[in-house]
């Protein structure tokens, strides 16, 4: 009896605390988000719904610049990386050979090194072969930050791959190209959508990277806020950062639904 | 269409110090459905991939009709396949699957029409066209593997246990089904399998198979009857075993006194050696009479155990002589049986079969 | 064989026409294997090249084989005690409070079933993949002078005027745990996803009761989760720089801004490439010390 009422108090208190640390967690994005939308933007009590923070955050040059470049840089970067990625998961899942463990660990590596020294090793390194302070100079160190993910999940969705898919074509007359167009690459369309789409939002909401490379001509969004709420606070930056959570929270529901949310960043945290 | 035989000359494979597949040779003829049977392991699907080309063998040749096809890729081969999984393409209909290989033969428009209602029509799934695989029952997936097989128009049709994943009930009737369905288009079979029933009711021959070899190679009711060794005995059915000594009494019969002194008279067959000899019997061959009934090929019994299966109990029993016994009777026999029970039991001349 | 091996990886032809897998898999391989030696692995060893150089005039390189930027930094007390010192104290304390508030809530979240499950998992995950500039700004929100926080304390009069929590070491504390509890409760997720409940109700049926079953199976059997969260996530404080870059001050130089500082504002690369090698030994001996401790303590028990 007195157990049970124990037990009760023990998950009350679980319950609590952990309803108190999910409220932790996302009261800042709510705030963001409200106050984004509030027509007297920081200042209490709210004095009702306007969009007016958003025209005007999207009305500035530097934002609309800076999701440009953004834009550019996370599709150009998952394009890349899945390109590298895709024929290093397809020797991983369906090659043996001698180093496999090792490149494994190896096309991770990006992953376990501190963002700190990626940044500063791309900016020393690209600026002394004389690459420094472009478009290329970003989208190398976003290549890099995403092919860990890129490989993970290609490899993953490789491996439950059917192969008597493949084998069916064949058996009906298609050329191993006619299979691998035909079939091999529409059966793993959503693994590329989900990969692609990590790889995107890891690039569109990069800041450490993109510090060290981005130039006065070449910044990413996240930058460019950064620098606007350094020297500038007003509703208008929590309109552009509402934006980009927004965006966010879009990928991160469309990745949650094709693949799981869980999975595809579990396994990159198991290294 | 009609099928073209299929010929093996010596296949052997092998995966590292794993013999899949040795020295194989067999002829299927053109329209014989021949089933491949063993256990798992034994080299059955390892051959009928190597037939359609999934996998290159190490040394032999393979031959469809008269073409040498060895190492042709399987997209060079005449045959079709259908899979233990179906391997259903999951990103097109059941109308586009069945329509990918003839489109890939170059067809026109209203040919792969043609083809895809013809094999719809076969399967009895027309009205499903525009169906995803995913929206199908099992059933109708299978249906749809072998309608996608046999609209690639091909003359040899190989199958790698296509009924395994089904109920029991939809098991079998789909065997009737594909049989009566290769019987009307003639073309040329081999079947995978680890059900006897399947195979014996299906095929023109069987080839039961173990580690690698063809243990028997016969028609249905020889390898049931007649099996040459103990493995392919065992494998397809229940069986009582007899070490003794044989000895001809005319040009018909022959006398048989087991080990342990139990003597039977059995039909004198060709190339009967006398001397030591093993003879087997099924459980359902074996009779059971009750009380004190003698004669020719009877003795008595005592009942350890019953097992009710329906349509048939399956009895064990002991000898006087301390023998074991398997023995199964029909549900039409009245004789109602309990353990402990003593009878006699009888098997008939002609029911003792040799074996090596 | 070409292209038709590459897409098959099976043997496709023949054993006589002897095939050179190896070949292939290095053509495969290659690309994305080129890319990072150039881009990862020559950087890298650049940064300890370049760590040896020397400097002029405050900032200009000048190749060599020195040791100078390695001295400026070690035998600097003020380095050792406001940056080395402070980083280790920062990571190790934030470390340990996100693994601590982390926990809850993975076992919260890994008891529910179904619907809730999946909505809890979601939220609880979202923020890794949500901007880091986007979560600083709503506690800029909640921290800075006027801001939501000290309106709340100065209006329930705990205060009378605003505290500084912002561009302070409150706020980069706040941060690390904030950006470090998915982390946390993703690593720990999997852990609790392997327990059998049949382990738990065994224990039950044992006769032991909740706190005994937590101390005594759940505990133990999620230890390795928890214990490679404590690993990713000190490494990541340790060398933690935007968060203090963004929300910290003068008083909150973590190691990783100081890297950042002397390669970005400072312009003296030398000297940043060889903090860079310190941060990393560092880092490396006290996650093998750590390591050293769990396994001597704790782990072995497990087989881990």
């Amino acid at each position: 009896m007195t157990n049970s009422i124990r037990q009760t108090f023990y998950r009350a208190s679980l319950n609590t605390l952990t309803y108190a640390l999910l409220f932790f967690l996302f009261f800042p994005i709510a705030v963001t988000i409200f106050v984004s939308f509030n027509s007297s933007g920081f200042l209490l009590p709210p004095q009702g719904f306007t969009l007016e923070w958003y025209e005007r955050a999207w009305s500035m040059t530097q934002f609309r610049r800076g999701v440009f470049v953004s834009l550019m840089l996370g599709i150009g970067s998952a394009l890349l990386a899945n390109a590298l990625a895709f024929p290093i998961s397809l020797a991983l899942v369906r090659h043996n050979f001698r180093g496999k463990a090792a490149l494994n660990v190896f096309v991770m590596s990006p992953l376990l090194v501190p963002t700190t020294i990626i940044g500063l090793a791309l900016y020393v390194f690209l600026m002394n072969i004389g690459l420094g302070g472009g478009f290329v100079t970003l989208l190398i160190g976003h290549v890099m930050m995403v092919i860990p993910f890129a490989v993970r999940i290609l490899t993953a969705s490789l491996s439950i791959f059917d192969r008597s898919l493949e084998e069916a074509a064949r058996n009906a007359g298609a050329s191993l190209i006619r299979s691998f167009f035909s079939i091999t690459l529409p059966v793993l369309k959503t693994g590329f959508i989900a990969s692609m789409m990590i790889c995107f939002i890891i690039s569109w909401n990069d800041f450490a990277i993109s510090i060290f490379l981005a130039s006065s001509k070449w910044t990413p969004l996240p930058i460019q806020i950064y620098s606007h709420i350094q020297f500038q606070y007003d509703a208008v930056s929590a309109a552009v950062v509402s934006s980009v959570i927004f965006l966010s929270i879009f990928a991160i529901v469309v990745i949650d639904r094709i693949a799981g949310l869980q999975k595809i960043l579990s396994q990159n945290a198991g290294n | 269409m009609t099928g073209k035989k299929i010929s093996l000359n010596g296949i052997s494979k092998r995966y590292g110090d794993f013999v899949a597949v040795s020295d194989m040779s067999l002829t299927v003829e053109p329209g014989e459905f021949v089933s491949f049977l063993g256990p798992s392991g034994c080299g059955k699907t390892t051959t009928l991939r190597m037939i359609a080309g999934f996998i290159m063998p190490d040394s032999g040749a393979l031959k469809i009709g008269d073409v040498e096809v060895t190492y042709l890729p399987p997209n060079k081969r005449d045959l079709s396949f259908v899979f233990q999984n179906y391997a259903l393409w999951p990103h097109m209909t059941v109308a586009e699957n069945i329509g990918f290989g003839p489109k890939l033969a170059g067809l026109s428009r209203a040919d792969i029409d043609k083809r895809i209602r013809d094999a719809l029509s076969l399967t009895a799934l027309s009205g499903l066209e525009s169906r995803f695989p995913r929206q199908l029952s099992g059933g109708q997936q299978q249906r749809v593997a072998v309608a996608r097989a046999l609209a690639l128009g091909r003359s040899v049709l190989l199958m790698d246990e296509p009924l395994s994943n089904l109920d029991r009930k939809l098991r079998v009737d789909m065997r009737k089904e594909l049989k009566e369905l290769q019987r009307r288009l003639n073309i040329t079979t081999v079947y995978v399998t680890h059900d006897q029933e399947e195979a014996l009711s299906m095929s023109d021959r069987v080839a039961v198979m173990d580690r690698g070899r063809i243990a028997s190679l016969a028609v249905p009711e020889e390898i049931y009857r007649n099996p040459p060794n103990e493995f392919v005995a065992s494998f397809v059915g229940g069986v009582n075993y007899f070490n003794g000594t044989l000895r001809h009494v005319d040009s018909s019969r022959s006398f048989f006194i087991a080990d342990d002194g139990l003597e039977f008279h059995i039909t004198r067959r060709e190339n009967t050696p006398e001397g030591t000899v093993r003879l087997m019997t099924r459980p359902e061959w074996i009779v059971l009479r009750s009380g004190e009934d003698k004669g020719l090929n009877t003795h008595p019994v005592t009942v350890d155990f019953i097992e009710y299966l329906g349509a048939s109990r399956k009895v064990s029993a002991t000898t006087e002589t301390g023998r074991k016994l398997l023995i199964q009777v029909h549900d039409v026999d009245p004789m109602s049986i309990e353990v402990g029970d003593r009878l006699t039991f009888h098997i008939a001349a002609q029911n003792m079969m040799l074996i090596k | 064989m070409s292209v038709d091996s590459l897409i098959e990886g099976r043997q496709a032809s023949p054993p006589h026409h002897l095939r050179r897998p190896g070949l292939l898999v290095s053509l495969m391989v290659a690309p994305g294997v080129l890319v990072l030696v150039l881009f990862m692995i020559l950087p890298l060893l650049w940064v300890v090249r370049v760590s040896f150089y020397e400097t002029a005039q405050g900032t200009t390189m000048v190749p060599a084989w020195v040791l100078d930027q390695y001295v400026r930094f070690l035998a600097d007390i003020w380095y050792l005690r406001n940056v080395v010192w402070l980083s280790v104290f920062v990571s190790i304390v934030s470390t340990a409070i996100t693994v601590l508030l982390a926990y809850p809530i993975a076992m919260y979240v890994a008891r529910a079933t179904g619907l809730r499950r999946q909505i809890l998992q979601t939220l609880v995950l979202a923020p890794l993949l949500i901007g880091l500039v986007s979560l600083v700004f709503g506690w800029i929100v909640i921290l800075r002078g006027g801001g939501l926080f000290n309106s709340l304390i100065i209006w329930l009069g705990f205060v009378d005027a605003p505290i500084r929590l912002l561009y302070a070491m409150p706020a980069v504390y706040i941060l690390l745990i904030y950006v470090g509890i998915p982390y946390v409760v993703m690593t720990l997720l999997d852990n609790f996803e392997r327990i059998e409940p049949t382990l738990l109700e065994a224990a039950a049926n044992a006769g032991a009761g909740g706190w005994r079953i937590f101390a005594s199976i759940i505990l133990p059997l999620t230890l390795p989760g928890l214990n490679a969260g404590v690993l990713v996530l000190f490494a990541l404080n340790f060398s933690a720089f935007a968060i203090p870059l963004m929300v910290g001050s003068a008083n909150t130089n973590l190691i990783g801004l100081v890297v950042y500082k002397q390669a970005m504002q400072l312009g003296n690369l030398p000297f940043a490439a060889a903090i860079s090698v310190i941060m990393v030994a560092i880092s490396a001996a006290i996650l093998v010390i750590y390591s050293r401790l769990m396994q001597r303590f704790f782990l072995w028990r497990l087989g881990v």
